[in-house]
């Protein structure tokens, strides 16, 4: 078995590309009008703790990842349910986000193709990429950014032109009752989201940091997201943001530099294809590491096909339409997601720190071997 | 071993290559019809949609007509789709730049047609509104062009070169949109009407229809309509004229705006609201058509405080018409009360189209002259 380790700069760019994933072009912060930059920065503000905490069990366990922790924490038999738990969260988070992408594509580019075209293109592509393990992901990301934070900001640029900054004010004007609300939906949608990588991540305790990667990561993704925001509110105004389904692809489409440069809305396309492709990549990996140990099969690489392949099928049933996917993203998720983001990190968090302190007086803790 | 590979590898790549490439939905650009624009009239209940549509013909020269169909349908998608009656191809809307609205229609509400394209994915969120002041919009669409091959273009540069003349202010689709869903802010869409010159049908792009909420309430014509891009900020360019203006003799004078920029200031007290204009335009003058020397001294700084006060007039009588006569916030006043004064909004925002027929206008308008073109003096007139 190989050592899946990755330096921590591609581990803040697979961090950050994942924070940027479906967000940007799905928009977030949208009830919070134009204090929706106070909302994320907020948002921000909330992850930080928990992302100390996600840290925190992986320097506590260095070089293991979630499924071993529960294992050492919870025993054999409760790590399993546990781990079933967390598995059934990260699949359906890549399912989720895959057809976030299925609806991005058949709304504004192809709509008369079958919706299974476009999935299974990203899904194949997703399985090799899981199959390939953490190591290909981290490299690819931290190559892909480069491009990615060029492309962003070269548009965020030529947005502009069209930009009027009276949409941001007056600020607060709604009291800071939305901000919060919103907060919290961003801080779920996608920032808490990165539990996922505890999953993915196995550390050294000598080349790695998991703090400084986590946040370090959070600040790259954080950017990004604010700019892209920021630009969305600049322009369209919060009324029309409401309006649309892809804020960012209706701001892009208005971008014309004197009737030459018009027409780039395969910039937001490409972005979204990249950084989607790379959220859905790590739930991929992070849903196999769990069948994989849920089930004792010793290598996760043989069961990314199957879960691959159940992720893009499942991805076409959970919703009815985009309307559905729109009321779930927004309204719904928040409380969904909120066991599996904040309680069940809080409990492995709290029972590793316990163990962990039990185990110190004999001298280390005793792990069992790596499958 | 080495070998199969390569073979595979080739396999694959054709396979790849031949199976997955282009579109699922292939489609030749003959089997579209390409519109340029389109223009929407009411007959009795319905819609009746006119199109330019544009063909290309390639050979030795590459030949572009246009041509028209008109259409009817219940609501505005099914005049669209039902063109495929006559045309026998889809049309295809993502080159449209123009819509052309009878009055009719924006009378009735604007949303009906706006919703369904806004909606479509086809047409861009860039295009271009106009309302006919007068007549059927269809008619407008299907006159001869002057100075390129397809009206609809030429209607779209016309719009997009008002920014040196200010008669008229291009608005695109998601602008009328954001202007229409602010609170305290009516949206404006330039018009357009047919005029003869010798013998020669032209549309003339000039002045601007008065939105309130979704529905069209009135005209203001060229003039008033640079007044208003005054009070909205809105001025990039065009000329401010006096053709009589009396020293000794008469002297035409025209400035050109150079740049402008325009404030809004609410003030509240005692229960009333104050808007303060701040103007502050840049020009030049560009004329100096008779014998008195405005060029300097004190009789430039005489034109200068007559084009101020002029302005200042300009500014104050269509504000007060707009309260009066149309009773319609085009100049986002309530919009820069809700920004500077949040606290005020809040109180009168339920009561706006009252309270805004009471609020007072302080206009100071500031023309800096900048320069007076190539020649520093009046042209000379000896014996």
């Amino acid at each position: 078995m190989r050592m899946e380790i990755i330096s921590n700069r591609q581990g803040i760019t697979l961090i950050a590309l994942f924070i940027m994933g479906s967000t940007l072009v799905l928009g977030i912060g949208a009830d919070a009008k134009q204090d929706a930059w106070l909302a994320i920065l907020l948002a921000v503000l909330l992850a930080v703790p928990m992302m100390a905490i996600y840290a925190r069990l992986l320097s506590l366990y260095p070089e293991k990842n979630l499924y071993d922790i529960l294992d050492t924490v919870f025993g054999k038999l409760f790590g399993r349910l546990v781990a079933l738990l967390f598995t059934w969260y990260v699949f359906h988070l890549g399912a989720m986000v895959l057809r976030n992408f299925q609806e991005f594509i058949k709304v504004v580019a192809f709509p008369e193709t079958p919706e299974f075209v476009p999935i299974m293109l990203m899904g194949i592509l997703c399985i090799w990429a899981a199959k390939e393990g953490v190591e290909l992901l981290g490299r690819w990301s931290q190559f892909i950014m480069i491009i990615l934070s060029a492309i962003i900001v070269i548009v965020v640029l030529l947005c502009m032109k069209d930009a009027d900054f009276d949409n941001l004010r007056p600020v607060l004007y709604n009291g800071v009752g939305p901000v919060i609300s919103s907060a919290f939906g961003i801080f779920s949608f996608p920032y808490a989201e990165t539990f996922v990588f505890t999953a993915v991540f196995t550390f050294s305790k000598v080349r790695n940091s998991p703090l400084k990667v986590y946040l370090k990561g959070l600040i790259l993704g954080t950017v990004f997201v604010l700019l892209v925001s920021l630009r969305n509110l600049l322009v369209l105004g919060p009324d029309l943001i409401e309006q649309v389904y892809f804020p960012s692809y209706a701001v892009v489409g208005i971008v014309n530099i004197g009737d030459f440069l018009q027409r780039i809305e395969v910039t937001v396309a490409v972005v979204f294809l990249f950084s989607g492709f790379a959220k859905i990549s790590v739930c991929l990996l992070a849903a196999s590491k769990g069948v994989d140990y849920i089930f004792g099969l010793g290598n996760y690489r043989q069961i990314v096909a199957p879960v691959g392949l159940l992720m893009m099928v499942s991805s076409h049933i959970i919703y009815q339409s985009i309307m559905e996917m729109q009321e779930w993203a927004f309204d719904i998720y928040k409380y969904y997601a909120f066991p599996f983001q904040v309680l069940l990190p809080v409990v492995i968090w709290i029972a590793a720190e316990l163990k962990a302190k039990r185990a110190k007086p004999d001298g280390s803790v005793r792990h069992p071997p790596r499958v | 071993m080495k070998r199969r590979k390569i073979w595979i590898l080739l396999l694959c790549y054709l396979l790849i290559s031949s199976v997955l490439s282009g579109c699922w939905n292939y489609r030749e650009v003959e089997s579209f019809a390409i519109i340029s624009g389109f223009a929407v009239d009411k007959k009795d209940e319905n819609y009746l949609l006119t199109f330019e549509i544009v063909n290309v013909e390639s050979g030795k020269d590459t030949v572009i007509s246009t041509k028209h169909v008109t259409s009817e349908g219940t609501t505005v998608f099914d005049a669209v789709r039902k063109t495929i009656k006559m045309v026998g191809k889809r049309l295809y809307f993502s080159h449209a730049e123009v819509v052309i609205l009878s009055k009719e229609v924006a009378e009735e509400g604007i949303v009906p047609i706006l919703d369904w394209v806004a909606r479509d994915a086809e047409p861009r969120s860039t295009l271009h509104y106009l309302v006919s002041k007068e007549g059927p919009a269809g008619e407008i669409l299907e006159q001869q062009s002057m100075t390129s091959d397809v009206l609809a273009y030429e209607l779209s540069d016309m719009l997009k070169a008002q920014r040196s003349l200010s008669n008229a202010l291009d608005t695109e689709e998601w602008q009328f949109m954001r202007d229409m869903a602010t609170k305290g802010l009516s949206a404006t869409l330039p018009t357009v009407r047919l005029t003869n010159d010798d013998n020669k049908v032209l549309p003339e792009i000039s002045g601007a229809a008065i939105f309130k909420e979704d529905k069209l309430v009135g005209f203001i014509d060229g003039e008033d309509t640079m007044t208003m891009m005054f009070i909205k900020d809105e001025i990039k360019g065009g000329l401010l004229v006096n053709k009589e203006y009396k020293g000794d003799s008469v002297t035409n004078m025209s400035l050109e705006i150079l740049t402008s920029k325009t404030k809004l200031k609410p003030r509240y007290a005692d229960n009333k609201i104050t808007m303060e204009i701040v103007t502050e335009t840049n020009v030049a003058i560009d004329e100096n058509g008779g014998r008195d020397n405005y060029l300097e001294g004190e009789a430039l700084a005489k034109l200068k405080s007559d084009f101020e006060t002029m302005l200042q007039d300009n500014i104050r009588n269509l504000v007060k018409s707009m309260q009066e006569e149309y009773d319609c916030d085009t100049f986002g006043f309530g919009r820069a009360i809700k920004i500077k004064l949040p606290r005020v909004w809040k109180q009168i925002e339920p009561q706006w189209s009252e309270v805004y027929k009471t609020v007072e206008v302080e206009v100071h308008s500031t023309i800096n002259i900048r320069n007076t073109s190539f020649e520093s003096k009046p042209v000379k007139v000896g014996d």
